[in-house]
């Protein structure tokens, strides 16, 4: 039998559940995409000497590819859980996560800097 | 005696869940689609809004209809996905229903792609516009 053995049901909704956890993934990149690039343009209507002014565009860029990590990164995450969910141990990658969720922070820290930077 | 023993519980154990968990997934497709239709909103918008700016004060000017692109593409992809995902509903929902559910990988490698190919216009449109 495939999946963890629990019968037909418990395989079916591990999948759907695995297609959720990658839709979130994606989702949070495009608001680290969307993040980056209303920071680099808000930038250029700042005036001289504002934080915003002089951090935005770079933070704006470094948002914005976290973003594209983020989203990239949730593709072989997708791969490897399906295939994982088809045998009959699930085993958890703690270190994967773990760097998508690096990636991640990068992004947030870098929101929160821009957050700070338009006081 | 063993071999009377079903290889797998009867369907309607978990049926309902299943069918729950494939109405979740819709709904997070959905919640995507929406997500980066907002995104090609923001984007198309938001050149418009600052090519206007720069007209009016001295802003650094926008490369004519680049945001609009970007931002029209991004709309016409996530119309795709909600389309996708819905048949997928559909397909899934009928597979609970005879206990043969396959998954799929399809729609997940598109919405990839375009997120990954849009954040990389972004971000190339982003370099170019200094």
């Amino acid at each position: 039998m495939r999946g963890r053995g629990a019968g037909e049901g418990v395989r079916t909704r591990d999948h759907l559940a695995n297609v959720r956890t990658t839709l979130a993934w994606v989702r949070i990149g495009m608001i680290l995409m969307a993040v980056g690039y209303a920071s680099d343009k808000l930038a250029a209507l700042e005036s001289a000497g504002s934080p915003l002014r002089t951090y935005g565009r770079p933070l704006g860029i470094v948002a914005a590819s976290a973003g594209v990590v983020v989203a990239a990164a949730a593709l072989p995450r997708f791969l490897w859980a399906r295939a994982r969910i088809e045998s009959p141990r699930f085993e958890p990658r703690p270190w994967a996560d773990l760097a998508l969720v690096v990636a991640l922070g990068v992004g947030v820290i870098v929101a929160l800097a821009l957050l700070g930077a338009t006081r | 005696m063993s071999s009377e023993v079903p290889e797998q519980p009867p369907p309607s154990l978990t049926r309902v869940r299943e069918h729950l968990a494939n109405e979740r997934t819709l709904l997070a497709w959905v919640r995507t689609a929406v997500a980066l239709m907002g995104l090609g909103f923001v984007v198309a918008r938001f050149g418009l809004f600052l090519r206007q700016l720069a007209a009016e004060r001295a802003a650094p000017p926008e490369p004519a209809h680049v945001s609009a692109v970007i931002g029209a593409a991004l709309v016409g992809a996530s119309v795709a996905l909600a389309v996708l995902s819905t048949v997928r509903f559909f397909r899934a929902r009928a597979q609970i229903e005879r206990g043969t559910y396959e998954p799929e990988a399809f729609t997940e490698v598109l919405a990839v792609a375009v997120t990954v190919v849009a954040g990389l216009a972004l971000l190339g449109y982003l370099l170019a516009t200094g």
